[in-house]
């Protein structure tokens, strides 16, 4: 493909079929340099903050309206009322950051209230995770965004901190007593976290007595709603985004009891984490989005979205509009012409990200990186040939998956041992999860020819 | 130079020279010159540029407490970890080198709020799987991933037998080294408990962290530890958790008392801890040797030869003992090979040395030598082996010079040599090879002149 892209672009440059680079610019020019610094600077690998006025700027929406995931949870909060708790499986470095932070953005405007907690702050990632001290940290961390502002402000915020609520909740149980009655109410969160001791004792402090514990947070949050609508307006309407939940991931032994986990947590206990008169998003780890069509249903309201790779390519292979849309966001970061040869080139190299924005970017940093001397004729090449080098050598048995996920778009037929291969090919960025209507897979085109042709 | 090194340096100086904030890159090659190429260019860089270099070579355990220690950020600047080289088996650095991965993959954000530089870690070709593998985070933000010495773009596909490093398995041993700092949190939080139960857990977390603190170099800080853990010894701890708790408390003063250069006191802890191993079988098995080297070292450096030839004694009976239940133990391999050279150098320095100590001595050499050969035919071109190899070899020259057999002395010189050049070919950079080949200059010259008088 490049050859004719090439040739189509020949005009602009010299070619004489044996040359093998173009010399549009020398070297020796010092802005040159400079321009590819800053290029390069501009790919680093950071999320946007699309309520800063400079990221702003950097933004370029990429979905189709129809497929835009933050439309779709932004609608199903409009449409569901008073309540709702949508799921968002997070796939590495598609954006899911940058497009929170849009979300939360369009929230704001819209006049809604927006909390938006970071978990990684709260929970132990790399622990099982429990419907007990997880409504606990969820309580607790709205609680602590409250300070804020732009919704309760220092002075009023204070009042309704809810770690003194838990903290005298758990005095009332004989098994946590001893563990918390010299626990400083500032330190719950701490020992939330880091303390799997403290966490089996609040478990097992609440064992039995998880609906209480439901009806205590539930009437925690009417008042913190109540205070809300006292400054805010009587209607005043809040959405709560739980982000990082994803980064939930044992090791080793641990993985397999981590994943249970994970899946009791939203399939067991759904009902249990919604909120009254609340929307909540949170993300979930990425093999959740597997198991959508189930997990939907065990929310009031219930939705599952995802960030997923950009659809550069429809399920037919054919190049979407999305294409124009990624060259467009690269336009915003730096003068693409001045590392690769043609328009054809960065068709390619867009296309070989399979609309994974990280490997997007990394590619082209490895174009200005080939860039330096001259730009190559066969740069776009270069680029995907390096970049495909970091994802191999497969193996056979993960050629079996993988050509199966190539070859059907889905996981219908692979069971056991070959599900953890989908797991962790998700994890690592081989397979790229896609939604039209639906959700469908498909293996990383920088391997896809390898896979096809093993 | 060839093709693929040139290109990997080239990408390597590109974001040296571009870079800012964290990043990380790896190296993955088998071939140790390669690598050693883009360590010069980034020390030569880093000269010229006013940047920090910061290179470790250290044993393979140490890697997870160092990724711990570098998510601090204290130390801006480019830090070059070396995870290979003739400290460990390859199995060893491939599995620390992975748990460093995946450390490192915990502290992404860390790295990222904190640590003004780059983390580049050069290792074996196995690693750059393991990294896409088990640590996927830390993959995804990669800055580059070179692969000197490969041509043509690498292996499109393994079969799944061969390919597969399936040997690779974790115990519960290998898991993470707890941070210290998380330790010394959740201690902050029994602060002022006097109940039997936050007793326990608290001595507990203190035993975690004066080994955790340890394991970072960080012994000072242990001993304050282990300060507050003896007094809290006094408020009655459960008799199964005070064994466990005096042994943390003579572990860390021992480390300040090697940092101070105290001998007496060193030598007052080091009889302790072998004390409290003996009364109640404390340590896990693989690692029983080490209070017994650990004790004759001291005696060396103290002059006590022959209390430090009684020690590494004890400590080659249970290395011994260990490998025949345990064989394929890194750690246990390593500890015997170590012991017996310091068994050997020891003898080779004795002002006197009874016939009945030069036969012991010839026959510990002699079975390690073939210990070390087996394990050869296993793995042919395992430097680890080859090096190991090379010091045996060296030390029986040394004890047969020592004993005036000057004809068996200049055959075992000969191999030794010939074994030093192999090493020396295959890792011409590396500072144990070069000490190594120092040694070997030493013997010979030895030699030549015993000879002549």
């Amino acid at each position: 493909m490049s050859r004719d892209f090439c040739s189509r672009a020949a005009g602009r440059w010299t070619w004489d079929g044996k040359i093998a680079t173009f010399s549009r610019a020398s070297m020796t020019d010092p802005d040159r340099r400079a321009v590819l610094r800053a290029f390069f600077q501009s790919l680093r690998d950071r999320p946007l903050d699309l309520l800063n006025e400079a990221d702003r700027k950097l933004y370029e929406p990429l979905h189709d309206d129809d497929h835009d995931p933050v439309k779709r949870l932004f609608d199903t909060i409009e449409y569901s009322e008073t309540e709702s708790v949508q799921l968002v499986a997070g796939f590495r470095g598609t954006g899911k950051t940058t497009e929170f932070s849009r979300l939360e953005r369009d929230l704001w405007e819209a006049g809604y209230l927006v909390i938006r907690v970071n978990l990684d702050e709260y929970v132990d990632m790399h622990s099982p995770v429990d419907i007990r001290d997880f409504l606990l940290i969820v309580a607790g961390a709205i609680s602590d965004t409250l300070t804020s502002d732009k919704l309760l402000g220092p002075k009023e915020g204070v009042q309704t901190n809810f770690w003194e609520r838990v903290h005298s909740l758990l005095n009332t149980s004989v098994q946590a007593k001893e563990a918390t009655v010299k626990t400083p109410v500032a330190d719950l969160k701490l020992a939330l976290q880091a303390d799997a001791t403290f966490r089996e004792k609040v478990r097992s402090a609440f064992s039995g007595r998880i609906e209480q514990l439901v009806s205590e947070v539930h009437k925690h949050h009417q008042k913190v709603l109540e205070a809300l609508r006292l400054r805010h307006g009587p209607h005043a309407r809040l959405v709560v985004i739980l982000d990082s939940l994803e980064h939930l991931r044992g090791t080793f032994d641990r993985a397999e009891m981590v994943r249970k986990s994970v899946e009791e947590l939203f399939f067991t206990h759904g009902e249990r984490i919604g909120l009254p008169e609340t929307h909540i998003i949170i993300s979930v780890p990425a093999f959740l989005a597997v198991k959508a069509d189930n997990l939907a249903a065990q929310f009031m309201n219930g939705k599952v979205e995802a960030w997923p790779a950009y659809r550069v390519r429809d399920k037919s292979g054919q190049p979407t509009a999305v294409v124009d849309r990624i060259t467009a966001l690269v336009r915003k970061r730096g003068d693409w012409q001045k590392i690769l040869p043609n328009s054809g080139a960065l068709e390619q190299v867009i296309l070989a990200s399979g609309g994974h924005l990280r490997d997007l970017f990394n590619m082209l940093i490895e174009a200005i990186h080939l860039a330096g001397k001259e730009i190559r004729v066969d740069a776009a090449d270069k680029v995907v040939s390096y970049t495909r080098r970091a994802y191999m050598p497969l193996f056979k048995d993960e050629l079996e998956v993988l050509r199966h996920v190539a070859t059907t778009q889905g996981f219908f037929g692979i069971e056991g041992q070959q599900r953890e291969y989908v797991y962790r090919f998700l994890d690592a960025g081989l397979l790229l999860c896609y939604l039209n209507d639906e959700f469908w897979y498909d293996v990383h085109p920088l391997v896809k020819d390898v896979v096809l042709a093993s | 130079m060839s093709e693929s090194l040139a290109e990997a340096i080239e990408r390597l100086e590109f974001h040296l020279e571009h870079q800012s904030g964290f990043w990380f890159a790896l190296i993955a090659t088998d071939a140790e010159a390669p690598r050693a190429r883009m360590r010069e260019v980034t020390e030569r860089f880093c000269q010229e540029n006013g940047v920090s270099f910061f290179l470790y070579a250290l044993d393979p355990l140490a890697l997870v407490p160092l990724g711990i220690e570098l998510s601090r950020g204290r130390n801006p600047g480019i830090h070059w970890i070396r995870a290979d080289g003739v400290k460990g088996t390859a199995e060893e650095w491939e599995k620390q080198a992975t748990l460093l991965f995946m450390a490192m993959n915990e502290r992404r954000d860390a790295y990222r709020k904190r640590l003004e530089g780059a983390i580049i870690v050069e290792g074996r070709s196995s690693l750059k799987r393991r990294l896409r593998d088990l640590a996927p985070d830390l993959f995804s933000i990669r800055a580059f991933l070179a692969e000197p010495g490969e041509e043509g773009g690498g292996v499109a596909f393994f079969e799944a037998a061969e390919g597969r490093a399936e040997g690779l398995s974790f115990r519960d041993e290998d898991k993470y080294r707890p941070d210290p700092e998380r330790l010394l949190k959740q201690i902050g939080l029994f602060q002022g408990r006097d109940d039997a139960a936050s007793l326990v857990h608290c001595a507990t977390l203190r035993i975690e962290a004066i080994m955790a603190l340890l394991g970072a170099g960080r012994p000072r800080d242990a001993v304050a530890v282990a300060e507050a853990l003896r007094a809290s010894m006094t408020s009655g701890l459960p008799l199964e958790i005070q064994p466990w708790a005096e042994y943390a408390v003579h572990q860390a003063n021992l480390a300040v008392a090697r940092e101070t250069g105290d001998p007496k006191r060193a030598l007052m802890h080091a009889d302790k801890l072998v004390e409290l191993q003996e009364r109640y079988s404390l340590y896990a098995r693989s690692t029983r040797s080490v209070r017994y080297a650990d004790r004759g070292r001291i005696r060396f450096a103290a002059g006590d030869l022959t209390g430090a030839i009684e020690d590494f004694r004890r400590a080659l009976l249970l290395d011994a003992m260990d490998l025949r239940d345990d064989p394929t133990s890194p750690e246990l391999q390593r500890m015997f090979v170590e012991h017996t050279v310091a068994f050997s150098d020891i003898v080779w320095r004795l002002p006197t040395v009874s016939a009945e100590l030069f036969d012991e001595c010839m026959g510990i050499l002699r079975s390690a030598l073939a210990y070390v050969e087996a394990r050869l035919t296993e793995k042919p071109d395992e430097m680890r082996w080859l090096y190991q190899r090379c010091r045996i070899e060296q030390q029986l020259s040394f004890v047969l010079l020592r004993r005036g057999d000057m004809e068996s002395a200049s055959q075992w010189i000969k191999r030794a040599t010939a074994s030093e050049w192999q090493c020396l070919s295959k890792a011409p950079i590396d500072d144990d090879v070069r000490q190594m080949v120092k040694i070997g200059h030493a013997l010979r010259t030895i030699y030549v002149e015993a000879r002549r008088s």
